[in-house]
């Protein structure tokens, strides 16, 4: 029993993070239609920029976060000004796929430039004490985790809510010409949304970083994975859905490294999400396209 | 307050009719759909604009909003050009469309639904108060506040989507076929409805132009009435002046 919830802990510390990339990944598609598979690389890139710029001789840790921050919204905005949106605009949006995965191999292959194939280190934010709660060994860092994404989401979601820009964004989203109609302005928000996605994703990593102690040029690839895989299980389009999606990722994962193999833990994600998608193609909690008349 | 008046005092023609649309040609991409296209509509007017299917009159309320393209002649508001803007343009500059179908925002409630009509809008607390008078002004419209927008049956939808539109507080108000689906008991309501908003548009020199196939129904409320077939006007005439009959015979031709 405690194995039992020791591992859901983990999977929870774990799923937080599967939530907020998920959430920044289901951003991007809310908007453009689009199934960013540039996600992970490009936060890979930006959090080598981070790495390479801290350090012993570098600037402050806390500094280049925020600086990588920047980064990290920056490169999304590019991309999507320069690449996506004009295949959005053509209406082939298959080859913004393309385009997307094409320009993840790009970021990629740009922070390897930057240090290397080799794992890197990523410095520790915050001491980690272990303490046990009714024989549960919980981690303080991933305490701080679990906190800082909730937080994160709690603001995120209650900004769409309750702003005005943020109501704009979940209005564009469900239908672009009306929002377009009555005054919302879809090429900022578009942009505007593109550099939170990747400001957001960028916190994640960063926590993870934080949580395994470094990344490597696979992370990536991985980050876009479980991002996917969340946000295709809770619903693409839904916001509540990728963090449920993303808290389930964590804790399946968790459950079938400790019960099962961790090999087969990668595909064990996978099969859950075939079966998800099977039973129920948009998802959880996804929608249905709206068929207009 | 803010509306259709001191917009047109600060940098348009007070003068000038709410639309003037100029030998324009209207359709999307290399496809004309309307040619030569000549009408106005004056402050405080209800113009109908009938005809039969394939008319032109969707692309021409199209073509005043930026989502069909004008590839000749002009189209003024308030004597300003606003040939080619864009959707979002057309709102700031105070012309508020009801599409055909309604297009709600389907998982929006209705409260959210009226509210986005007022998006551009500088004075957002107005836009607030705005939203809550809708629903509280009207019986028929409460119980859809917290509705959501594709549950909701066509003639419910239909009077959000009026409200959507009076929340920009517009100077042009577009609706196109809004009896389009409905329940003839739901005519009734919404052009009642319909009546009520261009009379309040009106007293700010605000106009209203009505796209309709059900002809009796927008006879009712139009000051004018310009017949559409094969995108052009085939006529034009004060409401008074015309009957069912008359215009039936000008559809077959």
């Amino acid at each position: 029993m405690t194995l039992f919830v020791q591992l859901l802990v983990e999977g929870l510390e774990h799923g937080s993070l599967y939530a907020i990339w998920a959430l920044a990944y289901s951003l991007v598609y809310q908007v453009l239609g689009l199934l960013n598979f540039a996600f992970g690389d490009t936060l890979l890139l930006a959090i080598y920029a981070i790495i390479g710029l801290s350090g012993a001789d570098g600037l402050p840790i806390w500094l280049a976060m925020v600086v990588g921050i920047c980064i990290a919204a920056v490169l999304f905005m590019m991309s999507e000004r320069g690449i996506f949106s004009r295949f959005a605009r053509t209406g082939h949006i298959e080859m913004g796929f393309i385009a997307a995965i094409a320009f993840g191999y790009i970021c990629r292959n740009v922070a390897t430039i930057l240090l290397g194939n080799e794992p890197v280190a990523f410095p520790s934010l915050f001491p980690n004490t272990v303490f046990t709660i009714a024989g549960v060994k919980v981690a303080s860092t991933g305490l701080i985790v679990i906190g800082i994404t909730a937080v994160v989401l709690v603001v995120l979601m209650a900004y769409l809510r309750l702003s005005r820009l943020g109501r704009g964004i979940v209005l564009l989203g469900q239908d672009p010409r009306m929002a377009r109609l009555v005054g919302i302005p879809a090429r900022r928000i578009v942009t505007t949304v593109y550099g939170v996605s990747g400001a957001l994703g960028l916190i994640g990593v960063i926590l993870f970083a934080n949580l395994t102690g470094g990344v490597s040029s696979t992370t990536g690839f991985y980050i876009t994975f479980q991002a996917f895989i969340a946000a295709t299980v809770g619903g693409v389009g839904s916001l509540t859905g990728s963090v449920i999606g993303g808290l389930g990722l964590g804790v399946v994962e968790s459950l079938s490294v400790g019960y099962v193999s961790g090999d087969f833990s990668q595909a064990l994600a996978w099969l859950a999400m075939a079966v998800v998608v099977l039973i129920r193609p948009r998802g959880l909690l996804g929608r249905k396209e709206v068929e207009r008349v | 307050m803010l509306g259709a008046s001191s917009r047109a005092a600060n940098h348009d023609d007070l003068e000038a009719p709410v639309l003037a649309c100029t030998d324009a040609n209207i359709g999307y991409g290399d496809s004309v759909i309307v040619r030569d296209l000549t009408l106005s509509v004056g402050a405080g007017e209800v113009l109908a604009v009938l005809g039969p299917n394939g008319a032109g009159k969707t692309t021409f309320l199209n073509g005043v909003v930026g989502l069909a393209q004008v590839t000749a002649g002009q189209v003024r508001l308030h004597g300003a050009d606003i040939t080619g803007v864009s959707p979002e343009q057309a709102a700031a500059r105070g012309i508020a469309y009801v599409p055909q179908g309604r297009w709600l925002f389907a998982y929006a409630t209705g409260s959210m639904n009226v509210w986005s009509g007022g998006y551009p809008r500088k004075d957002r607390g107005e836009v607030d108060a705005d939203t809550r008078r809708f629903f509280a002004e009207s019986d028929a419209a409460r119980p859809l506040a917290r509705r959501r927008g594709g549950v909701m049956s066509g003639g419910q939808q239909q009077l959000v989507a009026i409200g959507r539109g009076l929340t920009a507080r517009p100077s042009l108000l577009l609706l196109d076929e809004p009896s389009l689906g409905l329940a003839p008991i739901a005519i009734g309501s919404v052009f009642t409805k319909i009546a009520e908003v261009a009379a309040g548009l009106a007293r700010t020199g605000g106009a209203v132009v009505l796209v309709e196939q059900n002809v009796t129904a927008a006879l009712n409320i139009a000051h004018r009435v310009c017949v559409l077939s094969g995108g052009a006007i085939i006529h034009e005439a004060a409401a008074a002046d015309v009957s069912r009959a008359q215009l039936a015979a000008l559809y077959l031709l």
